[in-house]
């Protein structure tokens, strides 16, 4: 065999070791020559707690750069509307054209609001958040 | 799998993972040191663990068990070719002037040898080596057969006694133990 080949070839008999050998007679080994496997353990588990929260802090990062992005999108669309637009787009709304859930979260904000009241700014801060609610 | 079961994978088998993992990574590391980067072997299983937690290695929750997922990522960090060893050559290392600082290392200083390699080996041959269907077993084994069906196909025996390897394997563990803990001595 060649230099490396010995390497792998015993890589692959240590693999079989490894991986058929008992669980209690790997462990006594690897007391006899020092390793304290409790301890190694309860690191191992300690490890896997902090990585799960850092991948989780990671995960809520992105979805909230992801839902800032398409608020910023469905606000910009909106932007262009006239006024008329706007009102056209609620009416439709609140009458179900866009679907139930639409329509319902719509009508939650006009039952905490009189139309009288409704400005234009706040029109559109509405339907965006509707349409980027609903991407 | 998402990354909260294969946590509750992980801590469920915990001390089967850090046993088979930590007690590989001691037979395929030199006595002189470890990879580089790394100040205990302990870190090695913990970046095997990020490693899968990050997504970049997927697998299929039916097939394979967490426990192989980390043992086969394990398996690849350490491999001499595309692993952590492989990369001991590309360190920076800066501008050294070779009167005054000391030469760089050797790629190679603290990968397994193959003087280590072949030690380790004749450690375990010696307890196997009056069982011709063992010896036979890890000669294609050596040769890089892995499955059981191919092993039987290369050593001309019916799968069913490839499959009995492993009872064969927990009787002789205390004497391959005894053989290790001489070799470390050594």
């Amino acid at each position: 065999m060649a230099d490396n080949e010995q390497i792998d070839a015993w890589e692959r008999v240590a693999a079989v070791l490894a991986r058929e050998l008992p669980v209690a007679e790997l462990r006594a080994e690897l007391e006899q020559t020092g390793v304290r496997v409790d301890q190694g353990v309860e690191r191992l588990r300690a490890f896997v707690r902090r990585a799960y929260q850092q991948a989780a802090r990671e995960e809520s990062a992105r979805e909230m750069q992801q839902a800032a992005q398409v608020r910023e999108r469905a606000a910009q669309e909106v932007s262009s509307w006239s006024v008329a637009q706007l009102r056209e787009w609620l009416q439709k709304a609140t009458a179900g054209a866009f679907g139930s859930e639409v329509a319902e979260l719509t009508l939650a904000y006009y039952r905490n609001k009189q139309a009288k009241d409704f400005t234009e700014t706040e029109a559109r801060s509405l339907i965006a958040d509707i349409l980027a609610a609903k991407k | 799998m998402d990354r909260e079961a294969i946590c509750r994978a992980i801590d469920k088998n915990a001390d089967e993972i850090y046993v088979r993992l930590r007690s590989y990574i001691s037979r395929m590391t030199s006595a002189r040191g470890l990879p580089a980067g790394f100040g205990e072997a302990d870190e090695i299983i913990h970046e095997a663990i990020r490693r899968v937690l990050s997504g970049t290695r997927s697998f299929d929750p039916t097939k394979q068990s967490i426990v192989m997922i980390l043992y086969g990522t394990v398996r690849s960090l350490l491999s001499k070719k595309k692993g952590l060893y492989s990369r001991e050559g590309k360190k920076p290392l800066g501008k050294i002037a070779a009167d005054v600082e000391p030469a760089p290392q050797e790629q190679d200083e603290l990968s397994l040898s193959e003087e280590e390699a072949l030690l380790r080996w004749a450690a375990v041959e010696s307890v196997v080596g009056d069982d011709k269907e063992l010896l036979d077993y890890f000669a294609a084994v050596r040769l890089g057969y892995e499955r059981p069906a191919e092993i039987a196909e290369a050593i001309g025996f019916p799968v069913e006694r490839v499959y009995e390897i492993p009872r064969k394997l927990e009787r002789l563990a205390p004497r391959i133990r005894e053989r290790f803990a001489e070799l470390d001595k050594k």
